[in-house]
Formats: C-alpha cells, structure tokens, sequence
C-alpha cells in the first residue's frame, strides 16, 4: 500500500512538468497579455507599459518565462535561469524553497493569495461533497430496496428534476429567494457585522452563509449519485452471488446491506475523488452567481486578467487536490472490494519522462519555427486548419453513421418495450417533437432568428383568438414603453393565416421555398405575431426557440457519441489489459481531466476564434466539450472493467483463447451497457447544461445565432427580466429543463429494456 | 435509549437555529471620538451640524488590487485610496472648481508657470506624525527616481533612450509637461512649490490626483527598492494599522473577496461648525459582489447604504423605493462615450501588406460613407426600445453630461435612411438589383464588425447596427472577441474593418488627449501617426496644443468647442447613444448634496445617519 502510494505521489511530478507546459503555452497561444487593459487607458503612456512589459519578463518568449517559472518552482535550482542579477550569489545548481511568483494585479505572493481562498473552497467542497454522499447513498438504496414504490417514484422524479436544471439558473433562482425572503444571506462568506461578532456567532454565521451554496452546488450531484447508486444497487441485487446468499439462508437484511451494498458502491466511491476534484472548478458558477470568495472565483478572473502566475499556482494546486482525490478513491476503491489489488502496475517513469520532455521540445521548436518562419508557419497552421474542418466533417460522417446504425438497434431491440411503457412513450414523443421541429425551424418559424422589431420590445406572448369566425390576434399597444408595458387595443385583430407566403428562404440550405407555417394576414410591415412573446430588440421568442434548438438539440447527440465510443475503447482497454497501458492510459485521463477545461476552453477560444466564423463555434465547443467528457467515462467503465476481468465467465473466454476485442465487445460491453446507457441518457443532458453554462461565461454560441443557453444568459444577465416579469424570456430554461427530462426518463426506461438479468 | 437521543438532537437543532439567529443581530462597537484636539489649520466645513454613528454599506463589484498610490491603480483601488490618503487640492462638484485638501491656499507666478502650496499647520496622519512639506517632496522623489547603475548613472531604455524609472507610474507621464518633469521645491516646512516648463493650463486640476505619501511610513521601501511592493493587500489583511492615512477614513480590516471596513481617522483635518471632526459615520463597508447586477438586487431589498443604479434597472428598482425607504436622483446622461468606427489606419505591415483592403479603406476614408452609415442607424430605435427612452443621442465626442465641456451645436445625424442612400449616391455606391449595395467599381460593400463578449448593451447595439445596415444593402459580420483580443488588434496588428468600443469620460479635455490627438495610441481610427493623415487631423492637433497653453478658460472653452465640431462633421468616430444615470440612496442619510455630475457620495465624510423622519 505504501508502495503504491509513493509511486502515486511520483507520478504526480511528470504530470504537473506536461500541464504546467499546456497551460503556459495556451496563455502563450492566447492574444494580449496582462497589461491589455493598462494598454487602453488613456492615462498610462505606452513608455510604462513598455518598461512594465520588462519588469514582468513578458518580452522574452515564453519557453524561457516557462524555464524561469519552473526554476522558481522547483526545489532544486539553476543559477542560469536566474535574473542576471542574482546569478552571482549562487552555486551552478543549488538548493531552495520553491516560490509560485507573484499576482501581478495583486501585487502579492501566488501562493498567500491561493491560501487566502482555499480555506473557503475547502469548506464550500466538504460540506457540498458530504451532503451529496450522505443524502444521495441512502436514497439510492431506499429506491432501490422498495423498487416501485411511491417513494421510488416520487424520489425518481425529483432526481430528475434536480439534474434538469441548469445550475447557474439554480443559482440565481436561490439568490432570489434569499433576496426575497430575507430568510438566508444573499451571498459572500459571511456577514457584513461580521469582525463584531463573538467567536461562537462567527462560526454560526459562516454556517449560515454555507447553506445555500452547497445545496445549490450538491442538488446535481445528489440526484446523479442517487441514480446511479439505485441502477447498480439493482444489478448486485440480482447477481450470482446475492441468489448463492439467498440459497444458504443468509437474511435479506444481510445481503443486501453487506454483499450488494458493498459492491454497489464501487463505481461510487470511484467517483468520489473526481467529485472531490471537480468541485474545485464546478464551484466556480455557483461562487460568481452567489459571490462567494473561493478559489474558482480568484482563479477565473485570473485567468480573464491573464494573471499568469496565479493562473499556474492554481492550476498546480487543482492538479495536487485531483491526484490526492484519486489517490483516495484507489485506495478506498481497494478497502472496499478486497478482489481489487492495487499493485500491479509499474510505473514505466523513464518513457513518460521522455514523451513529455519530448512534447516541451517539440513546442519549443514550434514556437522557434513560427517566429523566424511567420509566413510558412501561418500557411501551415491554415492548412492545417483546413485538414481539421475536413477531418471533422468525415467524423460527422462517422458519428452519423454510427447513430444510424444504433438508431437500426433501437428500433428493433429497444422501440417496441420503449413503446409500450407509458413513461418511455411519452419521453419518446416529446423528444421526436422537439427534434422535428428542430429540423423543420426554417419552416415553422414565423420569423429569421435576427429580424428586431425596435417599437416591439418585451412584447408579451399573443396567442391566436377565435374572433369573427376565424383565428386571429389581438393587436397591443405600448401603454408605458418605460416598463414595457403593453396593452390590447379593444377591438383590433389581425386575422392569422397558415401557409402564408413570406421572404424566400432555402431550407436546410438547398431546398427553394417561399411558404412559412403561420404569418399573419396584414400588409403592415410592422404587425408581428408574438407566440411566445418577444426580447429585448422585439426579436420572435419562439422564431429563437426553435433556431436555438438546433444547436442545444444537436450539441448533445454529437458530445455523447463521441464521449461514449472513446472512454468505452480506453475504459474497457486499460481495465482489461492493466498494466503499462493502463498506466498511460488512465494518467493521460488524469492529465485530461486536471487541464482546467475552462481555461482550456478560453484560451482555445480566443487563439482559434479569428479563424472561426460565428457559426462554426459550435464545432469547436462540441469538440473541446467531448474530448473533455470522454475522460469522465473511461475512468467509471475502467473500475467497472477491472473487477469484471476477475470474473470466471472472462477468465474462461480468455482460456478458450478469444482475442481481447472480442472479448471486450461481446463480454464487456453488454455487462456495461447498463452503465454505458445510464451514463449515456445522463451525459446527453449534461452537454445541453454544458453549453448553456458555457454560453453563461459568455464562451458558448455567439450571436446571431441563437441557442437555448444563449437566450437564457441574455435574459438572466438582464436584471429587469426578472424584475419586471417578462416571464417568457425564461422558456429556454424550460425548453432545456423538459428536453433533459425527458432525456432522462429515457434513459431509465431504456436502462431496465437493456438489462439482461431482468428478464428472468 | 431512543427518546433521550431525539431529545438530545432537538437540543442541538434548537441551539444552532438560536445560534445562527443571533449571527446577526450584535451592535459594532463605537469608535472613540474627541481623543485629539483639532489642529490650527482645521478646515470648518460649513454643513450641517451632524451627530455620529451609523455603518455606510456600499457594494462593489471589484476589489482594491493595492493601496500603494503609486502603482498605476484602476479605477478601484483608486477609490479606495482615496478615502485613506488626501491630495494637496480636490475637486468640488458642486462648486465646479478646485478647492484646498491638505494645501490650505495657493498662488500662482504671474507667467502662469509656477504654483506655490501652502500646507495647514498642525494636521497629521492617523498615527499622530505631522504632515508636512517633506511628504509633498518626497512623493514626487518616488514619482521621478530613476534606475541606476552600480555608478550611479541611469539606465536607458534600449527603444526609447529615455531613462528608465525605478517606480514606473502613470503620474511620471501626467506630471512631465511639454516634455521635462514638473519642477518641485520645499520653500518651508510647510510650503512647495511647483514650476512647469510651459504655461500648462489643466495644472491644477492634474495636481490633485496624486495622494500624498507619508515619508515616515515609506522612506525605508523607497531607499530600498521595494516602494512598489509596499502598502500591498497582504499588508492591508496582515497590519491594517501599516497603512497610515491622512483621508477620513483608516483601514479597519480588508478581507479579499468579503469586504472592507473603514474606520473614522481620529487626526482627520476637517470638522463642523459645531467642532466635531468628520466623518460622522462610525464605520464605512465595502461588501465586495460580484457583479454589478448582485449589487442592484442588494440596493433595491435595502442591504446596502447607495448605489449607482443603471438606466436599465432604473425600472425595477424605484418600485422598492417605498418599502426600504430610498430616493432615487436622476442624473442626467453618463459621461462615458461609445462609438463604432471604421479602420483607417492606411499603412502596410513588414511583408508590404496593407492592414485595411485598399478597396474598403477607400470606402472607410470618405467622410460621405462614414456619414451615410451614420445616418442609418437607428438609435431612436434602440434607445425607446433597449432603454425603455432612458438614454440619448450622442452627438459628439464629448458627452453632454459633461456640461462644462460638451458643445450642443455639433452636426447631428437622424435616422434617416434615405438621406442615408442620398449620401452614398453621392459618394459612386449604387444599390443594384437584388438590393445590395455596391462601390463605383461594382464591389458589394460588405464589412467585418469587432464586439467585445460579454456585454449585454454591446450585443445589442451590434445585432441591430447588422440589421440597419442590411436595410441599406450592406453585409456585416459581426466577431464577438474577448477585450484582450481587440485591444491588440486596433493597437497592434491593425487587421481589422470595424470595432464598437466605448471610452470614459469626464473632466478636463485635456485627458482624452491621447484620442483626440493623431499622435495618440487611442486615436483608435489611425494611431500613433508620425504626421497627420489629413487636413482636420492636423488641424484638431493644433487646436489641442493651443487649449494646453490658453490660461482663459472661455478661450480654452471656444478651441475645445471647435473640435467637437471637427469630430461630428468629419466622424471619424460613430456616435452612439449616452445612457442616463441615476444614483439610489438610503433616506435616513442627510447632507447630500446631488452635484450635476460625478459619484452622488462624493461627501462621504459629510453624511450622518438622520434615523427616520
């Protein structure tokens, strides 16, 4: 065990050397630098920037700030890439205390800035993370245990409401109603009489202010474990060895609270470490919308502010909080399923040594070539660009392909069950109409997404009448345009018609038409029909709602089949074959998971945006949304695989001499594909939340195109939406919240189609 | 066993909930008050006679990065700085005009060069040490100490051969006139005296921007280098006493992220009538928030004390007014500006390319497309349906709000779209049959549009400027970028057609120098030219050095007023539209004094707390 957990630690150094690497080159990567904004004020003469430029060593390039940084960072020293200053005082190599640097904006070691916030973060993760394991476990069982019940149903449903709310909604929402109701602190750590408090009132009102954020933060997370704790507690209840206790006359209570329990729990305490990690970087929404000081909040506006050493500092300290995390789920992992060893992997520390040492150098000479070379260098990474639109579309392709061919699998193995359940007939139903539309937006959309009305803004919903023997709307009136107040003109109507000839347009780009679903019959150019009201510029909610469909609806159906095919390939790999690729494997998953995906995501971003439209953003955050995803999966499947590959029924396959991908595909998988369909039907709905999240920071589709999550941040970034009641800028998130529910009820009627046990 | 356990627990829920009860429910302790005498040279501010006490909350949604005056601070820190340390001089807003702070009078040289300053007798920084002529001196020793060698010669800078500076601040370029640092003598211990170079007219007003710095306190990090480290937040979290101040206010605690608490500086050089040292209230909070919006809901459910409140909001707030007992001021329109422009810079990069497509730059440098495009944007529109009418039309590269300055008989522009066509007809573009518009040489007139991410107002002034311009046959592509983005492009790479940006505003016209002038680097259409470009940009150059050396301000008025007539004739800036301003504050707070621009709380140390009518 000791062993195990120094080669752990060891581990730790070659994967912090590769992300300390990415993350300074992508802040490399990314256009401007800290003194962007001393750079536009008109106070500051350029000669201060210049000479600050120098005093921050951003003039040199930045394998060498890299070198300076590392040299700071690292116990053992060189003299060399020391200030010329200082290199007289030291021995060639020497010995010292490490130092992050300092915050350049806050003009303060990295290091006492970080320790200021982690406190906070600590506490905000523990009390969030124990909420979530206390409250989801026993709720899982209890679903479990009395399958079927009210109380599965109700708690069932619940879950399902929980994970279908987009979080940073939940926020606000939360801040609202302390707002409201005076009942909890809006937001912050602590109260504003705070210093004047004796000791025992301070930690109470710290209580006090932890209540609503880390209900916010776990209410997800409850809802998943909870999920996933009743599916596989449904498996283990049902396995070999609970009818083998059954048999001997062990007591119910006994079996399930010893033998299916403990193995239920497995993949969750596996995830254990991850939530531990994860609520490093998740917190961060939850501590903008409710302002509270934690470390996500520091790290993000650092990395807004290019702050490059507090950036690192944190990056180094999310990376040690996510190893010591999985370190703990290993070793938890292994205390809880005794068939589990955890030694038989050696640690191959020379190769990966190289390989990264191999990647510095490789981005070294990138840099060296793109900077004596512009020229080529620029035409190289077009045509590279170019090459990776191509790939993509092939891999669009792929994907659609492999959706048919599992669509062809749905409809003959799953459809007629599905059908027949009450619950998966309506999800099916819902999401067959909200995918339809999506596919016919051009058509049923009154209006282009971008077509404002400026004398028609926040304009309330006007659903058709039936007047004078035909269907018509009422026609409002601006009664107060200094509140949006509107009012119906008595008397007026202008009559609603179907198939009404508009603009030409080209559906889905190559069919010719002129004839939208419903218009109105009127020559004014100025008549609008409002079915879901209108935004800020008078532009046609629901026009909006069904073009945004078409990247929240499809957003996820690409993430998830791109996430599923990787992490089940190297998931499934690495738990059967163990070992050397193992190793790699699951320390590149690490190393996948440790980038700050948000950061990554930015950095990304503003490097590649001036070769993207608008419009092909969606690739590009399809793209950085899945490769991130699939890490997720493949870890889950591994723990899942490894104990699986002790079974007797693999160990026989592999005697009878079957290769290891057919044992893989027709072994793992169906054993997996509870698991894989489960997490599929949850993961679907995390993309639709990833992009509204993503579109709430402002790094998600970009106008003019329209998407669920777009609409959302658009109005919750207004203040008066909510203040004044325009209660209908808020259907995206009910758009979201009904396709992620139906997604889920899905997802569970599918799970108990697609378990082979149950069937006897 | 069972029974004793529940009860047990009902014990303990009970005593959390009565602990979390009284979490906040305790009375700060007073501050003592009358322990020092008041100095000889006290100012008598001829307010109303206040009682103390009271707690001001103010939210922000950004925190002080540092309260080292020195350090170039932005607009936050600066705030905060200046609560804590005084300038020899302010600005009055009420009164329009400069006023004594720390220098009790002054003089000027009958050339109009040279400033003398006399400081009060007997005032004193909040640890009891005097303030004298030593600390005016040895703030402006900081300002202008150069880097020097093992020699002690300067080093310079290898681009620019200037000497480099140990302590770079935006104060060594504000306070270096005509090219030579401002002279600064020690007359007496109680008086200095400045000379500039030339007649230098906003002098003055520049003079008092720079906060004094206690000798006592920061000669040993300025002896050793460190005068740029000093005064940091870890030093306001660790030893908020460190920081000495000579403001209202002292440090009391800085806690990052939370808060910061003010406390009344007991050597404080200004009092009532009556002989009370001001301020009145017993303590000042800044609940850091983090956004501006968090900031507005806190206000409107009265948990902070006064806020500035945006015409967007406007609507919601004042219906709260009546149950937390609030007034809401309207201040009239903001002082910041904000524009579209076109790319006009006209030079090539080092492979000989030119940054702006010759065809566009052609469209771009002719004032009658500029006009043209100005004429079809519908700020009516927007104003009456995004601002619900709370906004106006910005006419000029001065706001209105900056009524001093701000001249009301510029050219101005309707939304007119066919004197918008009738433009572009004039200047060879033709709409042709499909309804697109198309240059003399048969171009479809298409162009890229720079938006900073994130910005609510940005996105929508941008999504209907496209629409506008589609009504008059032009194509726009709208590129959301982050700021860093697009500060490089329009500073640095130039590879750009078209930006929307805005800028801050306020005071002297001399401080938007760097936009007005074609040497400046925000003279965002063409910076930094090495001559001017054209004939008006020459001639606003000339202008501006003019108003520089004018002493007569109704002269410096007439040269300031002939520019802005330049800038909306010749457009190189697209005006946009200038939101109004309102300011909220609590009722029970007395001796506001609403000056017509500016923070409604500029006198803070002024205010008590009237209690209920």
């Amino acid at each position: 065990m000791l062993k195990f957990i120094i080669r752990r630690l060891l581990a730790l150094i070659p994967m912090l050397l590769g992300i300390s690497v990415l993350v300074f080159l992508l802040m490399y990567l990314s256009p401007g630098d800290f003194l962007n904004e001393a750079r536009n004020s008109k106070d500051i003469s350029p000669e201060i920037v210049r000479q600050q430029e120098i005093a921050l060593g951003l003039d040199k390039p930045w394998y060498v700030q890299y070198g300076m940084w590392l040299n700071s960072v690292s116990p053992i020293k060189t003299k060399y890439l020391l200030p010329p200053q200082e290199r007289e005082k030291h021995w060639p190599v020497f010995l010292g205390a490490p130092d992050f640097g300092y915050s350049w904006s806050y003009k303060i070691s990295a290091s006492s800035l970080i320790g200021q916030r982690v406190a906070a973060t600590l506490a905000l993760a523990i009390v969030s993370l124990l909420l979530t394991y206390g409250v989801a476990i026993p709720l899982g069982v209890i679903a479990a245990v009395k399958k079927g019940s009210w109380f599965d149903k109700i708690a069932s449903f619940l879950s399902y409401a929980a994970l279908s709310i987009p979080y940073f909604f939940l926020a606000l929402l939360a801040v609202l109603f302390a707002a409201v109701t005076g009942w909890l602190p809006t937001g912050g750590q602590c109260s504003i009489m705070h210093d004047f408090l004796s000791p025992a009132a301070r930690a109470a009102d710290y209580a006090k202010h932890l209540i609503l954020p880390s209900l916010v933060l776990s209410l997800g997370g409850i809802a998943s474990v909870m999920r996933v704790m009743r599916g596989n507690f449904l498996d283990f209840e049902r396995a070999e060895f609970a009818t083998t206790a059954r048999a001997k006359g062990m007591s119910e209570n006994a079996i399930m609270f010893k033998a299916v329990l403990r193995n239920a729990i497995n993949p969750i305490i596996t995830s254990f470490g991850f939530a531990f990690a994860g609520l490093l970087s998740g917190a961060l929404l939850v501590e903008n919308v409710m302002n509270y000081p934690g470390l996500g909040q520091l790290i993000y506006s650092a990395i807004i502010k290019q702050d490059q050493y507090v950036v690192m500092a944190g990056v180094v300290m999310g990376c040690v909080m996510l190893v010591m995390g999985q370190l703990l789920a290993d070793i938890l992992l292994a205390l809880a399923d005794p068939r589990i060893r955890l030694e038989n992997s050696r640690i191959p520390v020379l190769p990966v040594s190289i390989s990264i040492l191999a990647i510095i150098l490789a981005a070294v000479g990138l840099t060296y070539v793109s900077e004596s070379m512009p020229d080529t260098f620029s035409a190289v990474l077009s045509a590279l660009l170019i090459i990776g639109k191509i790939l993509f579309g092939a891999l669009v392709l792929l994907i659609v392909l492999a959706l048919i061919w599992a669509a062809k699998f749905f409809i003959k193995n799953f459809l007629p069950q599905t059908v027949a359940s009450k619950q998966g007939l309506a999800a099916l139903a819902v999401l067959g109409l909200l995918y339809l539309a999506a596919l016919f937006a051009q058509f049923l959309a009154p209006y282009p997404e971008t077509l404002p009305c400026l004398n028609k803004s926040f304009h309330p919903p006007t659903l058709p009448v039936w007047h004078d023997g035909k269907l018509q709307i009422k026609v409002y009136e601006n009664a107060d345009p200094s509140i949006a107040l509107y009012k119906p003109v008595p008397g007026e109507y202008i009559p609603v018609k179907f198939f009404v000839k508009a603009k030409p347009y080209k559906l889905w780009g190559f069919i010719q038409m002129q004839t939208k679903l419903i218009g109105l019959d009127t020559d004014n150019p100025d008549a609008r029909i409002y079915l879901l009201g209108s935004d800020s510029t008078g532009r046609d909610v629901f026009s909006r709602l069904l073009y945004g469909a078409q990247v929240s609806l499809s957003i996820g159906f690409i993430g998830i089949a791109i996430t599923m095919v990787m992490g089940f390939m190297v998931g499934g790999l690495s738990g059967y074959f163990g070992g050397a690729f193992d190793f790699i494997a699951m320390r590149f998953v690490e190393f996948l998971m440790a980038v700050p995906s948000l950061y990554l995501l930015l950095a990304m971003r503003s490097a590649l945006a001036p070769h993207f439209d608008s419009s092909e953003m969606y690739i590009m955050i399809v793209i950085i949304l899945s490769m991130l995803g699939w890490a997720g999966t493949a870890r889950v499947i591994r723990g899942m695989s490894l104990s699986l590959a002790k079974r007797q029924f693999i160990q026989a396959a592999e005697s009878m001499g079957q290769s290891p991908l057919k044992i893989i595909v027709k072994h793992f998988l169906p054993n997996q594909l509870s698991y894989i369909i489960v997490s599929g039907t949850l993961s679907i709905p995390a993309y639709i939340l990833g992009e509204a999240a993503l579109s709430f920071l402002g790094l998600g589709i970009q106008e003019p195109s329209s998407s669920w999550g777009l609409m959302l941040a658009q109005a919750q970034s207004d203040t008066k939406v909510l203040m004044l009641g325009f209660w209908w800028l808020l259907l995206p998130g009910v758009a979201i919240f009904i396709t992620v529910l139906a997604f889920n009820m899905l997802g569970d009627v599918l799970r108990d189609i697609a378990d082979p046990k149950r069937q006897n | 066993m069972a029974p004793v356990k529940t009860r047990l627990l009902w014990k303990a829920a009970l005593g959390a909930c009565a602990l979390l009860m009284c979490a906040s429910c305790s009375e700060p302790p007073r501050p003592e008050r009358g322990k020092y005498p008041l100095p000889e040279g006290v100012e008598t501010v001829q307010c109303e006679v206040g009682k103390y006490g009271g707690v001001f909350v103010l939210c922000s949604a950004q925190e002080p990065k540092t309260f080292n005056p020195l350090i170039s601070p932005d607009l936050y820190s600066s705030q905060a700085i200046s609560l804590l340390l005084s300038t020899l001089v302010t600005y009055d807003p009420i009164k329009d005009e400069t006023v004594p702070a720390l220098a009790e009078s002054w003089t000027v040289s009958p050339d109009g060069k040279s400033y003398t300053f006399k400081i009060r007798k007997g005032i004193k920084f909040s640890d009891g040490v005097e303030i004298t002529a030593d600390d005016v001196i040895f703030t402006f020793q900081a300002i202008f100490a150069q880097q020097t060698d093992e020699n002690g010669n300067p080093i310079l800078d290898k681009q620019t051969g200037k000497p480099l500076l140990k302590y770079p601040s935006r104060y060594a370029g504000q306070y270096t006139i005509s090219g030579e640092p401002v002279k600064f003598e020690k007359i007496d211990s109680h008086t200095v005296r400045f000379t500039t170079k030339t007649v230098y007219a906003p002098f003055l007003i520049d003079i008092g921007f720079i906060e004094i710095m206690p000798k006592h306190a920061l000669y040993k990090d300025f002896e050793n280098g460190t005068l740029n480290e000093a005064w940091s937040t870890k030093t306001a979290i660790d030893t908020p006493e460190k920081i000495v101040s000579s403001g209202p206010y002292m440090l009391y605690n800085f806690k990052p992220g939370e808060r910061m608490t003010l406390c009344p500086n007991p050597h404080y050089w200004r009092a009532d009538k009556a002989g009370n040292r001001l301020p009145y209230m017993d303590y000042l909070i800044y609940k850091f928030v983090a956004d501006a919006n968090t900031g507005t809901i806190l206000f409107a459910t009265g948990q902070c004390d006064a806020a500035a409140v945006s015409a967007n909001d406007y609507a919601w707030v004042k219906n709260y007014a009546d149950t937390y007992d609030f007034k809401i001021y309207e201040r009239g329109p903001d002082t910041s500006i904000q524009f579209i422009w076109f790319n006009l810079n006209p030079n090539k990069d080092e492979k000989g390319k030119p940054y702006v497509d010759p065809v566009k730059l052609k469209w771009f440098s002719d004032r009658r497309f500029r006009q043209a495009v100005m004429s079809a944007i519908d700020r009516d529109g927007l104003i009456r349906g995004v601002w619900f009418g709370r906004a106006q039309k910005l006419n000029g590269i001065i706001s209105p709000a900056n009524k001093k300055w701000h001249n009301p008989d510029t050219r101005k522009y309707a939304y007119d779209t066919s004197l918008s066509m009738k433009l572009f007809n004039e200047a060879g573009f033709k709409l042709d049959r499909e309804g697109h518009l198309r240059d003399s040489a048969g171009n479809r007139v298409k162009f890229d549009f720079l938006v900073a991410e994130n910005s609510q107002n940005s996105t929508t002034i941008a999504t209907t400027f496209v629409d506008n311009m589609k009504a008059v046959g032009i194509e726009v592509r709208l590129s959301f970028l982050d700021f860093g983005t697009i500060v490089s492009k329009i500073d640095n790479t130039f590879d750009y057609d078209s930006a929307l940006m805005g800028f801050t505003g306020g005071g002297d016209p001399s401080g938007g120098k760097a936009i007005y002038r074609s040497d400046g680097f925000l003279h965002v259409w063409n910076p930094r030219q090495k001559s001017p470009a054209t004939d008006w940009e020459r001639r606003v150059d000339e202008l501006m050095d003019l108003q520089e050396t004018t002493l007569d301000e109704a002269e410096r008025k007439k040269l300031i007023f002939k520019m802005q007539e330049i800038f909306s004739e010749e457009l190189p800036l697209l005006y946009l539209i200038t939101p109004m301003s309102y300011s909220g504050i609590q009722s029970k707070w007395r001796n506001i004094k609403v000056p017509p621009t500016g923070s409604i709380i500029w006198n803070l140390d002024e205010l008590y707390d009237g209690g209920e009518n």
